[in-house]
């Protein structure tokens, strides 16, 4: 086998126009792997520039009251990880600005898709891009032809001859040009390696992509070689090729993307708000109105300070009646927004198991998730958003009810110390190892497809000979 | 003629051979009418929803129209609020916008899913609200596109002609007969134009197969002929011009191989690399904006004014709305702070239309720029005139903005006057209100 993948090297190496298109392939890589390291650095530049403008502005609040506060509110930025430059996902087209204010939770908006005309139906020339669409057909170029040459010219004859079986020479021919895709990903990857801020997940998570498009390169590659061993002639092949190739990145993708959605159907914004209004009015379960919620509140108060009227506390009862409410459109909150969440991961998960069908769905999925930008991740940026929210807007509801004014003192104020001392939002990607547990799907799609063309190849093709 | 005729006559009689070729040509009818349907669904949904919002406020209306009727003064809960102010009257006057999607939507979806379509506008609106946000959808799916007939057109299309020219002219010399196609024709390239046309004549009469029951289905056709010649024309302009660039492979290239891999080549460097360069290189130079601007200006330049004392405001009013100078307000010698401050959305909305008129600007710097880059991307071209043509594209949700802002302006122009002429609103100047502020 050693020999045949010398040998087929050799040959590659033979090629002229081959090599041209390597040095142009690697020239491309290189300058596509840089202009997006560039745009992610000048994007997260951005982001913290206007986030940092935003803090100053809590910052320098000088004396307000507590509930004005929270109505003045913050806003939150989505951050660009290091490796987003890689495959940007839906960070185009998910908004990336989040006003964070008391009684409401917002939708994060101002997406770069809704700033401009549409210009690519495919992304930005992001080095995803390249390697998810290009390098394999770039691949199956080198392929398609490699066994029904063999054939055509009566070669294969000669390596009968010497021993060799049909699935010792697709292996063999397999694994020299799945190198040579390996060298392209490798380069790729060197620039982004020398580009990332020394962080362990980042690289982690860069290795793993790695390892993640070399198998579906190997996939691409033995399909294609297995289907030159089969097929009567060179066109049939790479028509066959194209046409899988067409179906699996272009057409499957969007047609399983729209029968998910089809499938597990979403509220529309419009429902989604009514839904939450009408519970927020008359309860979670529809038994518990606003007003009898807020008397029983009231009552719980002022039997716990012992008083009659609300005048009588030594707290502010404001403070405490719009937490108490916070605490209540949380729960709303969580329901519908659980809601949407368990319909978008039944959306994902019908999405993950059409790998089955299209290993290049699981690529594709993998391939946005360990670059963190994908719905998880931008799920998790909104769930930390609303979990900052929170905790923002309680510090405030228990200033106003604890911090020295009593009930209906709308006009006492805070002082500026202690609005700094409200800590800025800081967003954290989640841990690796959480996020292979939702790629499982996908990572044994890729697995799955690799080991079943690898068995079919050594079992089936053991003892065949195409003379 | 006669070549061209024979031709023609010839290339049916192999693509009725050709199970690969027919396979293809399904394909293309098949993704269309997914495409469309596609559409059609999403042209359907958005009618409906805004079906939905125009009964939901009905309701709101005459729920208000009965507390006039039952001399109730608002809601039970609300104390504060007296509909027969104007402010509040005004604030319980539902004033909705939206976008109804154009009959054309079935055929190109464009951008129609990353921007709002309705609106329910209040004195403090912006057309940069965040409830202007896209609807509730799975953003990977959003990203990942959906299969609309532009797609299929677009993208698809020149992957079909692909199968259906290669190996015109190829074949020949693959199956070793290519001289004796020199000997029997007159002109070598006047015979694959025949070939050609047999295609193209296929393809048309497929998209206008698929095309035309949606266009008699959302009455398009009817109602927007201009419009759907308009796409048509396009639609076969790409055609033609796709069919031009494969019959010069056809005719510079010779082998079925070759002639293959520089058609996909083309395919894959038209449709996705030089797209791709364009958006790449258009956020290199215009990066997106985080809005700053217009969030400092609307949470704290709005502030600003209301804080001003009562008599700058009231001054700042009249030069920005002269016509208060004829209400009755303007002559009395007190100034009646509640009067003011129902003014004030007036004064904040003038400041906020600047801010977002900067952004516009901004904006369209970017879109002159992907504009200019049509020579390197004429894929875009198409895909923006189709969105354009169908009201799916950034300029169509443009004219959107603008008329949300002028039902803006509306509302707090009523506002401000009928609160400076001291109106009591009744149920018949509620309709007035009602009327002014609805489509």
């Amino acid at each position: 086998m050693k020999t045949i993948v010398a040998n087929e090297w050799k040959n590659l190496g033979r090629d002229k126009g081959l090599l041209v298109a390597s040095v142009f392939f690697a020239a491309v890589l290189i300058a596509v792997s840089i202009i997006s390291v560039k745009e992610v650095k000048q994007s997260k530049e951005n982001q913290q520039k206007a986030q940092q403008h935003m803090r100053e502005k809590w910052e320098a609040i000088d004396s307000m009251n507590a509930h004005s506060a929270a109505h003045y509110g913050t806003y939150l930025y989505k951050p660009v990880t290091a490796i987003g430059n890689f495959d940007e996902g839906v960070y185009n087209i998910t908004g990336k600005v989040l006003r964070i204010e008391g009684h409401v939770q917002n939708e994060i908006v101002y997406s770069e898709a809704s700033q401009s005309l549409l210009m690519s139906k495919f992304g930005k020339l992001k080095s995803s891009l390249i390697l998810q669409y290009i390098i394999p057909l770039l691949l199956i170029f080198l392929a398609f032809n490699s066994m029904s040459n063999e054939k055509e010219s009566g070669r294969v004859k000669l390596l009968y001859l010497q021993g060799a079986t049909t699935a010792q020479l697709i292996i063999s021919k397999s694994i020299a040009i799945w190198i040579y895709g390996i060298l392209l990903l490798s380069i790729t990857f060197f620039v982004q390696l020398l580009s990332l801020p020394p962080d362990y997940d980042q690289t982690q998570r860069l290795l793993l992509l790695f390892v993640v498009f070399a198998l579906y390169y190997y996939i691409i590659v033995i399909g294609t070689i297995y289907l030159s061993a089969k097929l009567k002639n060179n066109t049939a092949v790479l028509t066959m090729s194209l046409a899988g190739w067409m179906l699996w990145t272009i057409f499957l993708p969007k047609i399983l993307g729209n029968t998910s959605e089809k499938a597990f159907r979403l509220p529309s914004r419009q429902a989604f708000q009514t839904a939450m209004q009408e519970d927020r009015a008359k309860g979670i379960d529809g038994h518990n109105p606003s007003d009898k919620r807020e008397k029983e509140l009231k009552e719980k108060v002022l039997k716990e300070y012992n008083v009659t009227d609300v005048k009588d506390l030594p707290i502010n009862y404001d403070g405490i009646r719009m937490q108490a409410d916070e605490e209540y459109g949380n729960q709303v909150w969580d329901k519908h927004f659980g809601n949407n969440y368990t319909l978008l991961k039944k959306q994902k998960t019908f999405y993950q198991l059409s790998g089955i069908i299209n290993p290049f769905i699981s690529l594709q999925n993998l391939s946005m998730g360990l670059c963190g930008t994908d719905m998880y991740h931008h799920v998790h940026f909104l769930q930390q958003a609303e979990l900052y929210r929170r905790n923002f807007i309680k510090m405030l509801n228990d200033r106003h009810a604890f911090g020295g004014s009593k009930t209906g003192e709308w006009e006492w104020t805070e002082n500026n110390e202690f609005f700094k001392s409200i800590k800025d939002f800081e967003y954290r990607n989640p841990a690796l190892g959480s996020l292979l547990e939702s790629y499982r799907i996908d990572l044994l799609c890729l697995i799955g497809w690799a080991a079943l063309i690898t068995t079919i190849v050594l079992f089936k093709e053991k003892k065949k000979e195409y003379v | 003629m006669s070549l061209i005729a024979s031709s023609i006559r010839s290339e049916n009689i192999h693509f009725k051979r050709n199970p690969y070729k027919i396979g293809a040509l399904i394909l293309f009818f098949v993704a269309a009418i997914y495409g469309l349907q596609n559409g059609y669904t999403l042209y359907q949904t958005q009618t409906e929803e805004i079906e939905k919002i125009k009964l939901k406020n009905k309701k709101t209306s005459d729920q208000v129209v009965q507390w006039f009727a039952e001399g109730k003064s608002g809601p039970e809960n609300r104390p504060w609020v007296n509909i027969r102010e104007p402010y509040w009257s005004l604030w319980y006057t539902p004033s909705p916008v939206c976008k109804k999607p154009s009959s054309l939507m079935p055929f190109s979806i464009g951008q129609a899913e990353q921007f709002g379509y309705y609106k329910q506008v209040t004195n403090r609106s912006t057309p940069y609200d965040g409830d202007l946000a896209e609807e509730i959808a799975n953003p990977e799916r959003l990203a990942i596109g959906t299969l609309d007939f532009s797609f299929v057109i677009l993208f698809l299309l020149p992957a079909i002609l692909l199968v259906l020219l290669f190996n015109i002219g190829g074949l020949e010399k693959d199956l070793g007969f290519e001289q004796l196609i020199f000997l029997s024709v007159t002109d070598h390239k006047i015979w694959i134009l025949g070939r050609y046309l047999y295609y193209l004549i296929i393809i048309v009469a497929t998209i206008l197969l698929t095309a035309l029951p949606y266009a008699l289905l959302t009455k398009s056709l009817l109602q927007d002929p201009g419009k759907m010649f308009h796409f048509f024309l396009y639609t076969f302009l790409y055609v033609v011009s796709w069919m031009a660039i494969f019959f010069i492979v056809s005719v510079a290239f010779s082998g079925s191989k070759n002639i293959s891999i520089v058609m996909v080549a083309l395919w894959l460097t038209l449709t996705v690399v030089l797209p791709g360069t364009t958006h790449q290189l258009t956020t290199l130079n215009y990066p997106a904006t985080y809005m700053t601007e217009l969030l400092d200006a609307k949470r704290e330049e709005a502030d600003k004014i209301s804080e001003l004392p009562k008599e700058k405001i009231k001054n700042l009013l009249i030069a920005s709305f002269p016509e208060l100078r004829n209400s009755l307000h303007y002559s009395d010698t007190t100034i009646d702070e509640e009067i003011i401050n129902n003014s004030v959305s007036y004064l904040v909305n003038n400041m906020m239309k600047e801010t977002t008129r900067k952004i516009e600007v901004l904006h369209e710097e970017k879109n002159s720029f992907i504009r200019k880059m049509y020579l390197i991307n004429p894929v875009g071209f198409f895909q923006n005139k189709h969105n354009g043509i169908a009201d799916t594209d950034y300029y169509s949700f443009q004219l959107f903005r603008n008329k949300i802002q002028n039902r803006i302006n509306k509302k707090v122009s009523l506002m401000a006057s009928e609160s400076w002429n001291k109106v009591v609103v009744d149920s018949v100047r509620y309709q007035h209100y009602l009327k002014e502020l609805n489509d």
